[in-house]
């Protein structure tokens, strides 16, 4: 076992917690910050699979690619919180409509 | 087991700790804020895994700017007690067949990504052999102006859009209006905040220039610069102060424009003067570059600014209809 394969497990139970979270939490904060999680689990596996041992340069493509990532998701996350906001200030609410109201705790 | 190994178990299993942490908390201030340290550990990562472009606009960016952005959000959205309520109901059967569902794609990731361990492809090769081809000295620059000049160009653009996107959804005129009913110049100005920034917003722009001249030659360059000079724009606005307004509608729209325009008329530039598009004359194009990626790094720390002032409420934006009582 090396660095490595440490990180590449660190990224995928990172990205499964976060799709947990993107599936079963109500508030869309939230939910916007499984999304981010999972950006940032994709990065780890993107940086980590571009790293080679210490001695070497890693490569450089990758890094470039998670940098754009990095703006990008933070633009995305703007967008969403500024929607998030909205749809609060119109609708009074800070979730999604539930589509079986139903079931569950009914509403 | 080395040392290296150690800490590196340490950090993974403190990362993995957090974000669970931060993902499944009832309190959502609490997960904000395990977000922010689950963003700064990743830095620490990047460092470790020889990445330090990318910890800079992590530790700046992803949980500097992203935390704020949160926060902000967060205060005003918090849940209400029937929310609350709801989310915290006990186990049910959909989440038992969740639970299993992402066990299993986690046992799939795993098993997949330990293969890719095995797998070193990858451009590192190319990039070298390239490498005296480029104005830039530093390969990830060289790869994100040059040789994936196109990539970044887009970005500018999608950096923008999200500009434009907030705005619209805000549906008010550019936060440099000045309504008594604006919650961005309204805010009684902080004194020790005032002082505070008094001193880091001078600084702040000081080493955004640095780290942009860095970029031509060492880890930086115009994001991470940028990232800087947004989280001055942040600073000055939730401290209240008049200067983000100063600025006039022409200046913020000017600087918002700015990245992508300048890329753009590179681009063409390259086309005209009788080659492919992006194709830069060898001797002007490190000046080029770097005019362009001052551009970039000023367009950058507007749109975040904006990004982030444009989200809150404020200013007779909406319809009459809304005007109710927040909750």
């Amino acid at each position: 076992m090396t660095s490595v394969h440490l990180y590449l497990a660190a990224s995928a139970a990172l990205f499964c917690l976060a799709v947990g979270a993107l599936t079963r939490r109500r508030h869309l904060v939230s939910r916007i910050l499984a999304l981010n999680v999972c950006g940032s689990a994709v990065f780890l596996l993107f940086v980590t699979v571009a790293y080679r041992d210490a001695a070497a340069a890693p490569d450089p493509v990758p890094h470039a690619m998670v940098l754009t990532g990095i703006v990008v998701a933070v633009s995305a996350t703007a967008l969403a919180l500024a929607v998030a906001r909205r749809l609060a200030r119109d609708l009074g609410r800070t979730e999604l409509p539930d589509p079986h109201p139903d079931t569950e705790s009914g509403e | 087991m080395t040392l290296e190994l150690l800490l590196d178990l340490l950090l993974a299993a403190a990362l993995v700790g957090l974000g669970w942490r931060a993902l499944w908390s009832e309190d959502l201030f609490t997960s904000v804020v395990l977000f922010i340290a689950f963003g700064l550990l990743m830095a620490v990562v990047w460092v470790r895994l020889a990445a330090p472009d990318i910890a800079l606009a992590e530790a700046a960016v992803g949980a500097g700017i992203t935390g704020a952005l949160l926060l902000d959000a967060a205060r005003e959205l918090r849940p209400t007690a029937r929310e609350a309520r709801r989310a915290r109901r006990g186990a049910t059967v959909v989440g038992a067949l969740t639970f299993a569902a992402v066990l299993a794609l986690f046992i799939v990731l795993a098993a997949t990504m330990l293969e890719l361990a095995e797998q070193r492809g990858g451009l590192a090769a190319a990039v070298v052999g390239a490498m005296p081809d480029a104005a830039s000295a530093h390969p990830v620059t060289a790869v994100l102006l040059e040789f994936r000049g196109y990539d970044t160009w887009l970005e500018t653009g999608v950096l923008l859009l999200a500009a434009l996107g907030v705005l619209a959804v805000r549906g008010a005129q550019l936060p440099t209006d000045v309504d008594s009913g604006s919650e961005v110049v309204s805010a009684a100005p902080d004194r020790m905040l005032g002082a505070l920034l008094r001193t880091l917003v001078p600084l702040l722009v000081l080493c955004a220039g640095y780290l942009l001249w860095l970029g031509t030659h060492a880890p930086g360059g115009a994001f991470q610069s940028g990232a800087l000079l947004g989280a001055a724009g942040i600073l000055l606005a939730v401290s209240g102060a008049r200067s983000v307004t100063a600025l006039g509608t022409i200046g913020l729209r000017l600087a918002l424009l700015a990245g992508l325009v300048a890329f753009t008329v590179v681009a063409a530039g390259g086309a005209l003067l009788g080659g492919s598009l992006f194709e830069l004359p060898r001797a002007a194009a490190k000046v080029i570059l770097v005019l362009v990626e001052t551009a970039v790094a000023v367009s950058v720390g507007m749109t975040l600014t904006v990004l982030f002032v444009a989200g809150r409420p404020g200013g007779p934006a909406y319809s009459p209809v809304q005007r109710e009582e927040p909750r």
